[in-house]
């Protein structure tokens, strides 16, 4: 019995003959059946599932406003906005280059004429819109190389779980979490209003939704770079490593600005892959480049790993 | 009276073409509903000493089920407002929550088409409905690609090829494709030990 047969039967699929033939083989064989029933479940799963995502998706985006003073509401909003609005032109005014500028010299090219190439994200946005989102991470984050790998201090958070033969491999789980200095997207990248919601998720580390939030506007915005580079950041987190590095092979040629990003980020994605030869070639690769943001990073990675 | 009947007549329109996009799983329907609930659900959870943290979790549930069963055609659109069937699924979830074997005092409305509504059965469904989609993505990325389109967003083989949504140019291999890989995601959860056969 082909399995595609089980699936279109399940789906109503068969014509009537042929959904005949089938429950007659399902009544001499009782594992057709249990594989049937199996299928139906699972396919029911997937399903319900899906709504779910849908619903919790549809409420995230725009929740339903309270029935409190919406005029009070609107007049706090206000006045937080103008504060965040202040602190922000404050804080970008005294202190621009202070904490995140990396061993690397800054190019000036923050807002350069848009050409062809660019993703259209950077073409439609404002300037205004740009966000400064690596600050947050500053201590584990491309930071200068003075010191050795050993002053790195530990990676905030865990790296996904690595899957040999079905079972979770600890112990490549365990060096990798000591490895794991992950970055959400290079420092230059621009957002338009349609990924804000999926950035937010991404930095609140909710990959499930952010990928699903992700995929649906893949299709709205098919050629987005920096929702690729979401979407491959977003699959390297979620232990994706093929189909992380897949998008970040594909950028790197797009974007050369953000190599040093792809650099780091590839290794990941082969230790996550447990190809162990490829990573340490990336590595290497960081390391023979003497103001490379992530050398660091590197340095210890190759430690562990050797 | 002519313009009470036309006026009867479009409430009417109205509430089966929201049953009808709830079908869909359509965000502005799920909107349009969750807004006009919302506050019952938050009241009925405050009033038996639940957090707006449950409330909006019973919330997402009374909505899932309530899709759930416009697809299963369990609920069928029978003139009053889907608000009304998904208030009836609330009460029964609300009452599993607090441990309370007492029926609801007042009347339910339309009562018959969720009265087989279990809600212990549901929860117990729904942390394995949960693992399956952690599971569907550890599959690849085609392989979720494929059993997503099928079974999340309902699209026709033929309407996928056309479309050239997926790499595949016959329908035979396409569908070849994902029977695999929903093997492989049942071999998944075969070994996660969420199913106890197969």
């Amino acid at each position: 019995m082909k399995q595609s047969e089980i699936e279109a039967y399940i789906n109503g699929e068969l014509s009537e003959e042929e959904q005949v033939a089938f429950e007659r083989a399902m009544a001499k064989n009782p594992e057709l059946a249990i594989e049937v029933n199996t299928f139906r479940q699972l396919i029911e799963d997937v399903e319900l599932q899906g709504i779910r995502e849908q619903v919790t998706r549809t409420l995230e985006d725009k929740p339903t406003p309270p029935r409190t003073r919406p005029f009070l509401w609107r007049w706090i909003g206000g006045l937080i906005f103008v504060l965040a609005g202040g602190l922000y032109y404050y804080n970008t005014q005294e202190d621009t280059q202070s904490v995140l500028v990396p061993n690397r010299e800054i190019k000036e090219e923050a807002s350069p004429a848009p050409s062809e190439s660019e993703p259209i994200d950077k073409i439609n946005t404002p300037v205004e819109e740009v966000l400064p989102k690596q600050e947050v991470r500053t201590d584990n984050g491309p930071i200068a190389s003075q010191e050795t790998s050993s002053d790195l201090t530990p990676p905030p958070y865990p790296s996904p779980s690595v899957r040999g033969q079905q079972e979770v491999d600890e112990n490549w789980k365990s060096l990798l979490d000591q490895i794991w200095y992950t970055n959400y997207l290079p420092k230059d990248y621009k957002l338009s209003r349609s990924l804000r919601h999926a950035d937010s998720l991404l930095q609140n580390r909710a990959f499930t939704t952010a990928y699903i939030r992700l995929k649906t506007l893949e299709r709205e915005l098919p050629d987005n770079d920096t929702l690729r580079m979401m979407k491959g950041y977003c699959l390297l987190e979620m232990g994706q490593g093929q189909e992380a590095l897949y998008y970040f092979n594909e950028l790197e040629s797009a974007h050369p600005a953000w190599s040093d990003y792809l650099d780091w980020h590839r290794g990941l994605t082969c230790l996550i892959m447990k190809d162990k030869q490829q990573a340490i070639q990336w590595m290497n690769k960081v390391i023979s480049e003497e103001e490379h943001p992530y050398i660091r990073q590197a340095q210890r990675a190759l430690l562990l790993i050797e | 009276m002519p313009l009470k009947a036309s006026q009867e007549e479009s409430n009417r329109n109205d509430k089966r073409e929201l049953y009808i996009s709830l079908g869909k799983a359509s965000p502005s329907a799920i909107q349009q509903l969750a807004k006009r609930i919302q506050p019952d659900v938050r009241k009925a959870c405050l009033d038996v000493g639940l957090s707006l943290e449950d409330a909006e979790e019973l919330l997402n549930d009374v909505l899932v089920i309530t899709i759930a069963n416009i697809r299963k055609q369990t609920f069928e659109f029978q003139d009053f407002h889907p608000a009304a069937y998904a208030m009836g699924v609330l009460r029964k979830l609300l009452a599993n929550k607090i441990r309370s074997k007492k029926p609801p005092t007042e009347t339910i409305e339309h009562l018959s088409e969720h009265s087989k509504l279990n809600p212990e059965k549901y929860y117990e469904d729904k942390e394995r409905q949960v693992i399956v989609g952690q599971l569907l993505h550890k599959l690849g990325h085609t392989c979720r690609q494929l059993i997503e389109m099928k079974y999340y967003q309902h699209y026709r083989d033929k309407e996928l090829l056309e479309k050239k949504l997926v790499p595949f140019s016959t329908i035979n291999s396409l569908k070849s494709k994902r029977s695999q890989c929903l093997k492989q995601l049942a071999n998944l959860a075969k070994a996660s030990g969420i199913y106890k056969v197969f």
